[in-house]
């Protein structure tokens, strides 16, 4: 600054001289012309630099912008999306859900078995039908959880077939059940409201086997009673 | 959307359709379902079924239900549904009238054209066949193109430089290598090989028999010949494979799956990676013969390829990538879901038909390999900071990977995990992320090293959490740190190298340093350089700035300020005299 002011100081009383007494030779002008063009320069210099960081804050202020937008756009999606996520997330514990349900009826199931077996009366029965009930009631906890989440299990043994509810995983061709009627339940399906969350498995009947294709049909004592021993529990 | 254009991966198992919208190719999904089982039946009450509930009813009603249609395109065959008998294009037809009524759904207006996709071994009458199959279906065919162009495409290669591309792709049922080559943004199958029984349910059958096997052994029972145990088990062998793409070990629980002598017996068994790998090593080989082959019918060696694109959902076992990598040494590439490619690179192709507008595919990846410092055992010696990636780079995130590790000496009851961000094998030559310590670690086994699983998770914003969890005792400690992430279009992270790493890098270090802090010597040649490239200057001004510059750029390269305030002074009167 203080640079600018003595070359200012020094053309100004040149300049004074100039048309005060007309005692300015050519070298004094030469003089002029050169302070004159340093200080040219010193402004170019300077507007360049200025014009660099307007440009440079420009940029700042475009990515800014450009940021705030997509931040807003992405706090709309998120908001758009929150309860889809719920529900999904939801929907994938409860599929994960559904294996430890079957377990525990096949639990249930075994045990039914295994009390046939023992003596009536005999205190290894009692003890181990006490038990089974105490495992029926966390087995309902459980069922109704699930319920209260609308989750309901999809009816198969005695319904038709139908293969928007179910999987055929076998045939049974004993001639004992009418056609394309479901005679046992393999793996039980679910649906939440409209949705099925797993279709059920099944063995439907057949009149007669029709192709080699056809897998073995076994429609298990342990599904069947399975099927009667839920049924009580969900109240179909 | 006006008179759309859909890309239909017409498939021998499955089918998938996408769509072009807003410059990006997305699948047409209903009801959350991606892929439609490629099923055509006719119900009991005598109602066309097509998709899942046809698959649902074939082992019911088999002579009323038809699958793979693909196989039989082309030839004169005749299938009998109930009272009626149609060729193979009629039955692909149902299967591409029920793609055009989810698109429809999807997109809310009618949908009359289509891309559809085709091996690219299938001869002209397969070809024929399939465009048939499109008209029946109510569906002008504007192109048929082969299934690894269109996996070219989906990663945008058609804009990308002249390369030659290895298309793996190992689906559920079939496997297809071809060799794909690209010249001026055109791309052309030179040679194709594949094997047309083989795919992911032989691998889930080879670990459900091993299982069978063991479960023989310690009970004496045949799981083979109780057919409802060995669904039970291929249902679990396929969850434990999908497990083991991203863990060391996977469990195996089917409760009461048989009874003997009355005796309920569960099967509960740990499988490891490396064991599954053992059983399905044999068929990843025969792959690879095919790749020889390709390359051997291209007069090519793996030397010759760029890059290598995995399609198919069975490409994600990490065995295919270490395979491929060791008999090529070619990394793959996985950028886009596997299982989606060619459905997305038909929409590309229709969007280009259709002269829409495109932005390439985009996903969110880990610009750099995720780690931690391990120590490795060089005879007697133990030779410390070696870096042990546990997700590669590239990798699609959200994502998940575990490893397993074993503590230096039996007794060390202490690890520090140290978790690194980078691509060098020394472990500190990487970007320290955060580092914690497991203590109280117990052996599995008296007088054995205790072993420790340590655990990434990467989420969509860039965290990633750390955990380890000591095998014997379950305990476990956990950090969140954050890590670089970048959303990529497919084709730029194909192009992706240790380079791009570090162009990132050395972008990361520039945009902390202010904007503001660009400095006069900065601006000046900032501005010099516009100058030059606007173009109007004569010869002589041209060559005076780029002296002043190279002298600049000298003067700073050896530190000589006064020379570079000198150099700078004038090239500012250069610059003013020129632009005043």
């Amino acid at each position: 600054m203080s640079h600018k002011r003595l070359i200012w100081e020094e053309i100004s009383e040149l300049a004074a001289r100039l048309t005060r007494d007309g005692t300015v030779g050519t070298s004094e002008i030469t003089q002029i012309v050169e302070h004159l063009s340093r200080l040219a320069r010193v402004q170019f210099k300077a507007n360049a630099l200025q014009e660099a960081v307007l440009e440079q804050q420009q940029e700042a202020i475009t990515l800014l912008r450009g940021a705030v937008t997509r931040q807003e756009e992405t706090i709309a999606t998120l908001q758009r999306h929150h309860h889809k996520d719920i529900e999904l997330a939801r929907h994938d514990l409860i599929l994960a859900i559904l294996p430890v349900v079957d377990g525990l009826e096949a639990t249930l199931n075994s045990a039914k078995r295994q009390l046939d077996r023992l003596a009536e009366g005999s205190e290894a029965r009692q003890m181990l039908s006490a038990w089974v009930e105490g495992l029926w009631l966390v087995y309902q906890r459980l069922m109704d959880v699930l319920a209260q989440a609308d989750v309901v299990p999809i009816p198969a043994v005695g319904q038709p077939f139908d293969p928007h509810l179910h999987i055929a995983v076998g045939v049974d061709s004993s001639g004992r059940f009418p056609e394309g009627v479901i005679v046992a339940e393999e793996r039980r399906g679910y649906r939440m409201r409209n949705n099925i969350l797993r279709y059920a498995d099944v063995i439907v009947s057949r009149a007669a086997p029709s192709s080699s294709q056809l897998l073995p049909a076994k429609p298990g004592a342990r599904s069947q009673g399975m099927a009667a021993a839920t049924d009580r529990a969900l109240g179909q | 959307m006006d008179d759309p254009i859909v890309g239909i991966d017409l498939g021998t198992t499955y089918t998938a359709a996408a769509i072009v919208q807003d410059g990006q190719p997305r699948l047409l999904t209903r009801d959350g379902e991606r892929l439609l089982p490629s099923v055509v039946g006719l119900s009991p009450q005598g109602k066309w079924l097509v998709g899942t509930p046809a698959r649902n009813q074939f082992v019911f009603a088999p002579e009323n239900t038809v699958r793979s249609i693909k196989r039989m395109m082309g030839s004169a065959e005749r299938i009998t549904l109930g009272r009626y008998t149609f060729t193979p294009p009629q039955i692909s037809a149902f299967i591409l009238h029920e793609v055009k009524s989810i698109a429809e759904a999807n997109l809310r207006c009618s949908v009359r054209r289509a891309v559809i996709t085709v091996p690219a071994y299938f001869s002209d009458a397969q070809r024929q066949a399939t465009r048939d199959a499109g008209e029946i279906a109510g569906l002008e065919v504007v192109r048929i193109i082969n299934e690894p162009t269109a996996a070219a495409l989906a990663y945008g290669l058609n804009r990308a430089e002249d390369q030659l591309v290895l298309v793996y792709d190992l689906g559920g049922g079939t496997f297809d290598c071809s060799l794909v080559e690209l010249v001026a943004g055109v791309i052309e199958v030179r040679a194709s090989h594949g094997d047309t029984w083989l795919g992911g349910d032989d691998f889930d059958l080879r670990l459900a028999e091993h299982i069978a096997r063991i479960f023989a052994d310690r009970y004496g029972v045949d799981l083979r010949r109780d057919h409802h145990a060995m669904a039970r088990l291929i249902h679990a062998a396929e969850r434990a494979k999908i497990e083991l793409s991203e863990r060391p070990f996977a469990w195996i629980r089917e409760e009461f799956l048989v009874e003997s002598g009355g005796k309920p017996l569960h099967l509960e068994y740990e499988v490891s990676r490396r064991e599954f790998e053992a059983l399905i090593r044999d068929l990843l080989q025969r792959t690879l013969d095919s790749v020889d082959q390709v390359l051997r019918d291209a007069s090519l060696s793996p030397r010759d390829l760029d890059r290598i694109l995995l399609v198919g959902g069975s490409t994600r076992i990490p065995l295919v990538w270490q395979m491929l990598t060791e008999h090529t040494g070619i990394e793959p590439q996985m950028a886009i879901h596997p299982e989606e490619a060619v459905a997305l690179g038909a929409a590309v192709q229709a969007a280009i038909i259709a002269g829409q507008p495109i932005d390439t595919v985009l996903v969110d990846v880990t610009p750099f390999s995720l780690g931690i410092e391990i120590a490795t055992q060089m005879g007697d010696a133990v030779v410390p900071d070696i870096y042990r990636p546990i997700i590669r780079r590239n990798t699609v995130i959200p994502c998940t990977h575990e490893e397993v590790f074993r503590t230096v000496y039996p007794g060390q009851d202490t690890v520090e995990i140290s978790v690194y961000q980078g691509e060098h094998p020394v472990a500190s030559h990487n970007r320290l992320l955060g580092r914690f310590r497991i203590e109280g670690l117990q052996p599995e086994a008296p007088g054995e090293p205790a072993r420790v699983t340590v655990r990434f998770d990467m989420e969509i914003n860039g965290q990633l959490r750390v955990q380890a969890t000591d095998r014997k005792s379950g305990q476990r400690k956990a950090i969140t740190v954050m890590a670089t992430k970048e959303r990529l279009s497919a084709e730029e992270i194909s192009r992706a190298t240790v380079q791009m790493a570090g162009l990132l890098a050395a972008q990361e270090a520039r945009s902390e340093s202010s904007v503001f802090e660009m400095g006069e010597v900065e601006v000046m040649l900032d501005r010099a350089r516009r100058l030059l490239q606007n173009g109007r200057l004569d010869i002589e001004r041209v060559d005076q700035i780029q002296a002043k510059i190279n002298e600049i750029e000298q003067a700073r390269h050896e530190g000589d300020q006064e020379m570079l305030a000198k150099s700078v002074d004038e090239l500012v009167d250069l610059l003013f005299e020129i632009e005043a």
